[in-house]
Order: structure tokens, then C-alpha cells, then sequence
């Protein structure tokens, strides 16, 4: 007796993203429904893995029936890259059923199916759009065949063909009880969620019979190359630095702050500098990355400052420019925290970086969908986490608001995620407004608990002395205790500690 | 290596050559017709490929006065008799002309709309065996 099981061939759907979102490619031989409102993106992303999957010995028909009028299809769907003209007619063939559907006889339209797939033999078909060939049904009596008829038989003769099917409709609601749903072995859900001025386009496997989808909605991305689906980001990458696995700690490129955090960042670890604007945020994580460089080390950076030009250093300007520091373009408009974490792996693992920044967590929030902003700290705790699964060290900057009413030392509570946290402040001494900055945290370290004055000169950051004598620098405006004089004039000499 | 369109102008040219006359230029034209009819309309649609016919007769006419009638006429999709009772009503060489000027302005639209690559794709059938003599031939879709 054997016990051989089916064995189901996934289908790799040449949809960046899409083949974790379904579990690990496309069942073939599946009967699939690509669902959602106008404009979504279905006809796109049926193209794109048809484009991807046809062949001459695995040809594709995509049936067109009343929706989109053909011309037009083939007119916009060839500005995409995947689309290929050399294989229209030879792996692809389109055929328009617009004449038998207006007729509202589904048996001829089935019949018509037949006879195509009989003489092509395709192992992918479209039906584009399902919902049309519903409405054209509803309208007549001419059918002798129910809907529901129409899309077993149509599903049962695909099967039995071997054609991985895709019937393409237009559904406004996923509530609708629609005994195609049913029959489907799959149903992909496109949706445009639309706040403010900004639209996220969102998909979800709603079913996939035989494999463990990635639950929930994931952004999508149509660009000149097509879709690109961000799912969350898989923790199992493997270090991409050999040097990352030695553990160890890092210079983050001014020593004295080294030493107050016990000797270095632990490599791997996520370090959070919070602070006002302008407090020398940006000019830590150039010295970060400057210090990699140094020692041969590669890096990235993800800036969001308003003006990104303006916010780089010359320093990491001049790394970016010798390929030494990958810089993640954040300019789309609403991005996801997936997105970016994709992103920022990506550039990862081309450079093989051990240093990540991403300056600022503050310009990162305010650059997403408003629809994600909700979600920001369950996000920005995957990211963080999926960072740290690279082996890169990395560091973020946050604006802190100063507020001398209570201890903040990040905004959102996002405190709790990272593994080090530097807090730099401006105190007001002598009607002056001097900085000070402390290491507030590192995880499984000991790490100074001084509150130390630092400057920044055309060197970077200068870490000064305590300011002895003084209390109460938290507040804001310390106050000096009777009798001692006042130390500020070492601050141009930084002490070593 | 020369055009579709202008392959086909080179079948009517040796037609003319022959000394055909304008009802067998007319029926040659027919013939391309029903080939791009039987090429195209499994993809665009019958309502398609007639509305691209009518649009380019149109256009046409406005330089060559002999096809107002046939730009004007009330046809179902694949009715060619509009088209070539205008043709065979012409002196031969004049029919062989009207119907290149024809072909250039339907192979500019659709090329318009589509892109001259796929266009040529789609067309290929049309081209591949351009003896307008041949018996009607169902192209694959």
C-alpha cells in the first residue's frame, strides 16, 4: 500500500513580498479570487505573476470579459516592466468574452472557456473581471446554469486541466456571503485605506487552502517595476557580519562616552539617543558611523529630517559618497514601519553593515500613513526586534521634547525597546544654556550615572565634567549650593575620565 | 525590414502590376480586413476591432473624400461591403491607395493606443502570410 500524499508545487508568483505573505509561493493548480474595490490594483497584480509564471509550455489565457476594455488594459498594463511584449501571442494569449457575457449566457461564455483552454492548454487562467460576468447573469434569463453552477464547473474543469486559476472581481464588501468565496481555494484581498491626504493600499490572504498564510493586512507598493508587498519582517536572518558574532563592544565614536557607558556599546545592541532639537542628536550618530568607517566597518542610515541634505553631516555626506554608508531613500510618501524595515535590511545585507542610525524616530513618525501613526509602537518594537536579528548595532535618534516637570527619556514609551538609552538635555546656568547628557540605560552593563556638560565644536561632541556644586539640573535651571564656585570654564578642556 | 502595413502595400502593388482590376484590389483589401478582423477581435472584441475600423475611416477620410460613404455607413463589426463597394467604385491604382492610407491610419491608432511593439504582436498572424489570395485562414487568438 503506498502512502504517497499529493504533493502541492509552489509557484513562485514573481511578486516581491507575495510569496511569504501566501505561505511560501502559490499552490498550483489552485483556484484563486483576487478581490476588491476599483483601482486597487487586481488587473496588476494579475499581470504581474502571469508576466512572471507564463512560458511557452505553461502559457496563460486571460480572459477579459466586461469590465476594463481590453485596449485599455494592454495600453496601461504594458507601462509596467514586467510586461512583455515578445510573450503576447506566444506564452500569453488574451481573449475577450465581452460579446458572450453581454448576452448573459454563462453556458456559452463557459463553453468558450473550454474551447480555449482545449486548444491552449494553459496552465495559469484569468478571468478578468468575475464580477462583471455576475452582474451580466443577474440582468438576463438567458442562463440555464446558476452562478454558483458556473463557478464549480468552472473550478472543477481548471482543476482537472491543471490551470492555476484566478478569477479577478470587484467587491466592495468581504462581508458579502458570496458562494464564490466558497468554491475558492484561495482569496486575496486588495483594499485602499484612505486618512487625510494619504492612501495605503493593503492586502490580505483571506483564505489559502493547504498552507499557513502571513495573517492580517500588508502594504503594498505599485511602482514602475509593479507590486511590492511588505510583509513583517521574518526574524531568521543570520548575522550578516562576521564581526557582529564576537561580541564584544563598539566605539560609538567619542570616547569619554564610551567610557560612561562601561567601556563602549555592546555590539548587536540598540542604542536610543533622546534629546531636544539641536542638542547634538544628528552629530552623535555621524560620529557613530564616522568610527565605523574608521575601523572598516560598513553602515547605514535612514534619514527623515525635512531636508536630508541639510540634516547629513559632511562626515557621513563623504561615507555615503564613498559607498562606505548605504543610505535608505525615505522619500516615498506613506510609509510603513515594515516597509522601512525591509528596506533598511536590505541595504543591511548588500553592504554586510554593522552600524545602522536612523535619524529620527521623530521625522520616521511623522513621514508614515497617518494610518500606521497608531500603531507606531507595535511596529517600531518589530523593527527594532528584526533589526537587532541582523547583528547590526544600531543606533536612533529621538526628539525629546524638554519638559522639566517630569524624567521623560523617549517619547511614546519606547524607552522599554532598546537595549541603551543617552538622554541629552539644555539646562539653563548663568544665564546660559548649557547641554548635558547621561546614560540612562545599558542592558546587562554596568554604565556611569553621571549627568555630564558636553559641547559640540567643529571635532564633534566634547564631553565636559560633572556640574559639581549644582542641583537640581533636570529641572532645568539648576541651582548652584552656597559656597561653591562655579565649573564651567572646564568645559573647554574635556575631562578624561 | 519593412512594416507590416507596407508588405501588405507591396502584395496590392503587384496586384496592380498584374493589371487587376478594382474590384479584385477591393477584395484583396477585404481579405487583409477580415485577417486583422480574425486577428484581433479574440482579444479586443469584435465591437473592438470595428470601432478601430471606424475610427480610421474616419480619419482617413477627411484626405480621401472616396471613403465618406464608407465612414458614414451603418455596419455590424466584420461588414466589410461599405469598404469595398467605396474601393471597387475607384480607378485600381486609386483603390490600392485608399486602402494603404487606410491600413498606415489603423496601424498608427492602434499603435497609438498599445505601443508599435504590440502592436506588430498582435498583427503578426496578419502579416506572416501576406498572399491576400490565400483562402481565409482562422488566425490563432
Amino acid at each position: 500500500m503506498t502512502t504517497a500524499k499529493a504533493i502541492i508545487n509552489r509557484l513562485a508568483t514573481g511578486v516581491q513580498g507575495l510569496d511569504q505573505v501566501l505561505g511560501g509561493g502559490l499552490p498550483e493548480f489552485s483556484f484563486n479570487i483576487i478581490a476588491g474595490p476599483p483601482g486597487c490594483g487586481k488587473t496588476t497584480l494579475a499581470h504581474q505573476m502571469m508576466f512572471a509564471l507564463a512560458t511557452p509550455e505553461r502559457p496563460a489565457l486571460y480572459f477579459t470579459v466586461l469590465g476594463e476594455p481590453p485596449l485599455k488594459m494592454l495600453r496601461y498594463m504594458q507601462q509596467f516592466e514586467f510586461f512583455d511584449s515578445a510573450q503576447v501571442n506566444r506564452s500569453i494569449y488574451f481573449i475577450n468574452l465581452a460579446d458572450d457575457t453581454a448576452a448573459g449566457d454563462l453556458d456559452k461564455v463557459l463553453e468558450k472557456i473550454v474551447a480555449a483552454v482545449e486548444q491552449h492548454r494553459p496552465g495559469l487562467v484569468f478571468v478578468d473581471s468575475f464580477r462583471s460576468v455576475m452582474l451580466a447573469s443577474q440582468g438576463s434569463g438567458n442562463s440555464y446554469i446558476t452562478l454558483q453552477q458556473f463557478v464549480q464547473q468552472l473550478g472543477m474543469l481548471m482543476t482537472s486541466w491543471q490551470a492555476t486559476t484566478f478569477l479577478i472581481g470587484e467587491y466592495f464588501t468581504d462581508a458579502d456571503p458570496n458562494p464564490v468565496f466558497t468554491v475558492a481555494d484561495g482569496l486575496i484581498w486588495l483594499r485602499q485605506s484612505t486618512k487625510r491626504n494619504s492612501v495605503v493600499r493593503n492586502m490580505e490572504v483571506m483564505k489559502l487552502r493547504g498552507q499557513a498564510t502571513s495573517p492580517g493586512l500588508h502594504t503594498f507598493r505599485i511602482g514602475s517595476d509593479g507590486i511590492t508587498v511588505f510583509p513583517p519582517v521574518l526574524q531568521s536572518f543570520a548575522p550578516v557580519n562576521a564581526a557582529t558574532e564576537t561580541g564584544g563592544r563598539l566605539s560609538i565614536g567619542v570616547p569619554d562616552l564610551d567610557a560612561l557607558m562601561g567601556g563602549g556599546l555592546p555590539r548587536g545592541y540598540s542604542l536610543l539617543v533622546a534629546g531636544p532639537s539641536g542638542s547634538g542628536k544628528t552629530i552623535l550618530a555621524s560620529a557613530f558611523l564616522a568610527e565605523g568607517a574608521r575601523r572598516n566597518e560598513t553602515g547605514v542610515i535612514a534619514s527623515f529630517e525635512q531636508r536630508p541634505s541639510l540634516s547629513r553631516t559632511p562626515a557621513v555626506a563623504e561615507l555615503i559618497g564613498s559607498g562606505r554608508v548605504g543610505l535608505v531613500d525615505t522619500r516615498a510618501a506613506g510609509m510603513s514601519v515594515d516597509e522601512l524595515s525591509i528596506l533598511v535590511i536590505a541595504e543591511i545585507q548588500r553592504l554586510g553593515a554593522s552600524r545602522v542610525v536612523i535619524d529620527s524616530l521623530s521625522g520616521f513618525e511623522l513621514a508614515l500613513a497617518p494610518s500606521f501613526r497608531e500603531d507606531f509602537r507595535e511596529s517600531l518594537a518589530r523593527m527594532v526586534t528584526a533589526l537587532a536579528s541582523t547583528g547590526a548595532t544600531l543606533l536612533m535618534t529621538s526628539e525629546l521634547e524638554d519638559r522639566y516637570d517630569d524624567l521623560r527619556f523617549s517619547p511614546y514609551g519606547t524607552a522599554f525597546l532598546t537595549d541603551a538609552i543617552i538622554v541629552q538635555r539644555y539646562i539653563e546656568v548663568d544665564s546660559r544654556l548649557q547641554r548635558v547628557l547621561a546614560v540612562v540605560k545599558v542592558r546587562a552593563s554596568a554604565h556611569s550615572n553621571e549627568l555630564r556638560l558636553f559641547h559640540v565644536n567643529d571635532e564633534g561632541i566634547q564631553v565636559g565634567e560633572m556640574l559639581e556644586g549644582y542641583e537640581g539640573q533636570l529641572a532645568g535651571r539648576p541651582t548652584r549650593r552656597a559656597g561653591v564656585p562655579a565649573p564651567l570654564a572646564s568645559l573647554t578642556a574635556p575631562k578624561q575620565p | 525590414m519593412s512594416t507590416g502595413p507596407q508588405r501588405i502595400e507591396a502584395v496590392l502593388a503587384r496586384h496592380l502590376a498584374e493589371g487587376a482590376s478594382a474590384a479584385v484590389i477591393a477584395d484583396a483589401a477585404c481579405e487583409l480586413w477580415r485577417r486583422i478582423d480574425a486577428a484581433l477581435s479574440p482579444i479586443i472584441g469584435r465591437h473592438g476591432v470595428a470601432a478601430l475600423l471606424k475610427r480610421s475611416l474616419h480619419l482617413t477620410a477627411a484626405a480621401h473624400s472616396a471613403l465618406i460613404a464608407a465612414a458614414s455607413a451603418d455596419t455590424r463589426p466584420g461588414d466589410f461591403r461599405a469598404l469595398r463597394a467605396a474601393l471597387a467604385g475607384q480607378a485600381s491604382t486609386e483603390a490600392a491607395a485608399l486602402n494603404a492610407a487606410l491600413l498606415g491610419t489603423f496601424y498608427d491608432l492602434l499603435s497609438s493606443l498599445i505601443g508599435a511593439t504590440l502592436t506588430e504582436r498582435l498583427l503578426d498572424p496578419v502579416w506572416a502570410s501576406p498572399s491576400t489570395d490565400a483562402p481565409t485562414q482562422d488566425s490563432e487568438t
